[in-house]
């Protein structure tokens, strides 16, 4: 089955000013919601039916590719292997919630893990849903996953915390008739697809020579348009692209730190602003601006299921 | 974090008390983005209350007039909100007034969907799953203030200090085997101050009593109805001076070969709440696999069952099964009641309880719709005005739900970030 969900436009307004138009720049280092990107992503979550009611093995040798096409080794970078049940939500309902980080912890009625290594002699590929537990508490799947039991979802994440680091995303579809109790999860290359606008919005000033401090107290979206908990923003980074565009990165959305020219990045603790000569990368701390090219300025969360982040503007050295 | 905006200035109608201004500065925690303290000096020594707060609530600490050199700590108000705060003299007259902004909350904590007006307590609580903290929340349901917690254990009951110096929590784990690097951990308001008391094989729940001596529950292993080993449980009550006694065990009430229990994979009684009742200076302890509630006399003695096979009372209407807490009002009853309703709906559920009759008698019971499942934990609490709390804790939802079944407000969190336990309290500091 084939699932796809667009998240809502974020309509930018007074974007109209000319890029070359400096003085219709804002504030030097001011992030507001007239800078911000506007994205849409399809995430189109892959169904696997299988038997109900009864014991299925899993397995994940197959993703090669996380969910932004990027690769992996599932041997290695698969930590932790969590099945959601979602009681009230169909698996559209599950891919909106996921596309817009509005999923809320009451939508699930069980949630279940298994961590590979953690039984037999060391990591493996493959996994019994009897193998899966929580709190102590295992699964009865004679009662627990059936037909009748709403949607289940397997998240397969690098890192044991719940819910965080989610590199492959599939529906797990129990059914009555269905006699299969071995399955295989694909490769994730395909299954997110995004569309990004750069160009639309407000470009950033900030002085080539310093200061670097930046501000987003004022940012109130993100870019699809949803409200943004400032607690949730945990990382910056801040990176050029020699020889690019605007234009030609929207097309990039997904590889911005592969294919930055320098990458420099900053952990963040609920802060509202951040000095940018904070920022580090393969060659130091970040010194300021330079080269022919574009140098984009980005907000991220680390713990959303949407990867892209959360705020992307252009950045207009000065 | 963001620095806080110090002000200091001098107090509108000063000279009209004749009462010298003060001088003052707002000191940000270094651990805690919404906490802070005031610290104000004046010429001349006087009496008052020092008034701070937002649109949303105010609070008034008192100082007495033997210093004229203050610090007063600045607690209870949200993230990212302007503060502002006044110095009173015992006349009410302002001696000095100023705001400040509390900065954000660290990113490892969950943004909080808030629906409703609140109520009039404050909520201590564990975060965990994603996090693993003791939080307070506002009665509105802000966080205000927080501490993060990263020695690899869970957290299930965090209590306010009764020194009112801060508060106390379980890090523990009920998930599998228990943990032998348990303890009791009470952490200063200012979040620097920390200090453990080890106790192995904590579990879910543990109270204060008034002379300090703290009650917990722990892990006791025994022999079950074969003779091998079972999980049982155990209250360990540690006195101020830190002795430790274990005044009750699983087997001093139930015998292994008549009750067997539910879940005999997590344990045998599965202890999992725990009551202290200063009337009769005893216990009520909640056993999961039992469905039970057992008192406990502090001399260890066994006082009434009520739920499960071995239950002293008899039900009219429905019974509670895997409940966790529960709290008992004169003669009725509240439990959170995790299964007894079936097909993964948890509820709260109240009984009339008549101790010379024993029986328990269903008056009232709350189910969310659509339904909310929290499979372990949970709490159910009543509110002075007669409205009920209830936490869905791994399900990460609170709610107020007035007598006629209508939520008036609820919190919840992001996937990934559950509650424990809640204690509601109406002030943080006595």
């Amino acid at each position: 089955m084939r699932l796809s969900t667009l998240a809502a436009l974020l309509v930018l307004s007074g974007c109209d000013a000319s890029k070359d138009d400096t003085a219709a720049l804002g504030e030097p280092g001011k992030l507001a919601d007239v800078n911000n990107y506007a994205f849409t992503g399809a995430l189109d979550v892959p169904s696997i039916v299988t038997a109900s009611a009864t014991n299925v093995s899993v397995c994940w040798d197959e993703v090669l590719h996380d969910l932004q096409c990027h690769a992996m080794d599932p041997t290695v970078d698969i930590e932790n292997v969590g099945l959601v049940r979602f009681p009230n939500y169909s698996q559209e309902e599950v891919e909106v919630a996921l596309s817009t980080n509005d999923l809320q912890q009451s939508a699930i009625s069980g949630y279940v893990e298994y961590q590979p290594g953690s039984v037999g002699d060391g990591p493996s590929t493959c996994a019994n849903l009897e193998d899966f537990s929580f709190f102590g508490t295992g699964i009865d799947v004679t009662e627990e996953y059936t037909e009748a039991g709403g949607t289940y979802m397997l998240l397969l994440t690098q890192g044991t915390t719940p819910g965080v680091g989610a590199r492959m995303i599939t529906f797990l579809e129990p059914r009555a008739a269905e006699t299969i109790t071995e399955v295989s999860i694909g490769d994730g290359c395909g299954l997110l697809a995004v569309d990004a606008d750069l160009e639309a919005a407000t470009r950033v000033p900030i002085p080539a020579a310093g200061p670097f401090t930046v501000d987003w107290s004022e940012l109130t979206i993100d870019g699809q348009g949803n409200p943004i908990a400032v607690e949730d923003i945990d990382g910056l980074m801040i990176a050029f692209y020699a020889g690019e565009t605007p234009a030609s990165l929207e097309t990039q959305l997904l590889d911005l730190e592969l294919v930055a020219t320098d990458l420099y990045t900053m952990p963040l603790t609920g802060a509202t602003t951040a000095d940018l000569a904070g920022a580090t990368g393969a060659s130091g701390a970040f010194t300021g601006f330079s080269g022919e090219g574009t140098w984009l300025l980005a907000l991220r969360c680390s713990t959303c299921y949407n990867p892209a982040p959360i705020f992307l503007t252009v950045v207009e050295p000065t | 974090m963001i620095a806080l905006l110090l002000a200091a200035c001098a107090g509108p109608g000063a000279d009209d008390t004749g009462t010298s201004t003060i001088t003052a500065e707002v000191v940000p925690s270094a651990n805690i983005s919404t906490l802070a303290t005031l610290v104000w000096s004046s010429p001349e020594a006087f009496a008052g209350v020092v008034r701070y707060g937002t649109d949303e609530r105010t609070f008034d600490v008192p100082f007495d007039a033997s210093a004229t050199t203050h610090e007063t700590l600045l607690l209870g108000v949200p993230a990212g909100t302007e503060v502002t705060w006044t110095v009173l003299d015992d006349a009410g007259a302002p001696q000095g007034t100023g705001t400040y902004t509390t900065g954000a909350l660290p990113t490892e904590l969950p943004s909080l969907t808030i629906a409703g007006g609140g109520h009039d307590q404050f909520m201590l609580t564990p975060l965990i799953g994603a996090t693993t903290a003791a939080v307070i929340l506002s009665p509105e349901g802000h966080i205000v203030w927080y501490h993060l917690d990263d020695r690899g254990l869970d957290v299930y009951r965090v209590r306010l200090a009764s020194d009112g110096s801060g508060i106390v929590y379980n890090a523990a784990s009920v998930s599998g085997d228990p943990a032998e690097d348990s303890a009791l951990v009470h952490v200063a308001w200012d979040g620097v101050a920390s200090t453990e008391l080890a106790v192995p094989l904590l579990s879910h729940d543990f109270v204060e009593l008034a002379d300090g001596t703290l009650a917990a529950i722990g892990v006791k292993y025994g022999p079950g109805a074969d003779g091998a080993d079972v999980r049982g449980d155990r209250i360990v009550e540690i006195a101020p001076d830190g002795t430790q006694t274990d005044i009750w065990t699983s087997w001093d009430c139930f015998d292994p070969t008549v009750y067997e229990g539910d879940d005999i994979e997590l344990g045998w009684t599965f202890a999992n709440a725990l009551d202290y009742v200063a009337e009769t200076d005893s216990y009520r302890l909640g056993l999961r696999n039992f469905s039970s509630i057992v008192e406990v006399d502090r001399s260890g003695a066994c006082g009434d069952v009520i739920g499960g096979d071995p239950s002293d009372y008899t039900f009219e209407g429905s019974r509670f099964r895997h409940q966790h807490q529960f709290h008992v009002y004169g003669d009725r009853l509240l439990v959170f009641d995790n299964d007894g309703a079936g097909g993964n709906a948890s509820r709260a559920i109240e009984y009339a309880l008549d101790p010379v009759a024993k029986t328990a008698t269903q008056v009232w019971d709350y189910t969310p719709d659509p339904k909310v499942y929290s499979f372990v934990l949970g709490d159910a609490a009543r509110l002075d005005d007669g409205d009920t709390f209830v936490a869905f804790s791994v399900a990460g939802q609170l709610d107020r739900v007035s007598p006629d079944g209508v939520v008036e407000w609820s919190v919840n969190t992001d996937v990934g970030y559950a509650f424990g336990f809640v204690t509601l309290v109406p002030a943080l500091v006595p």
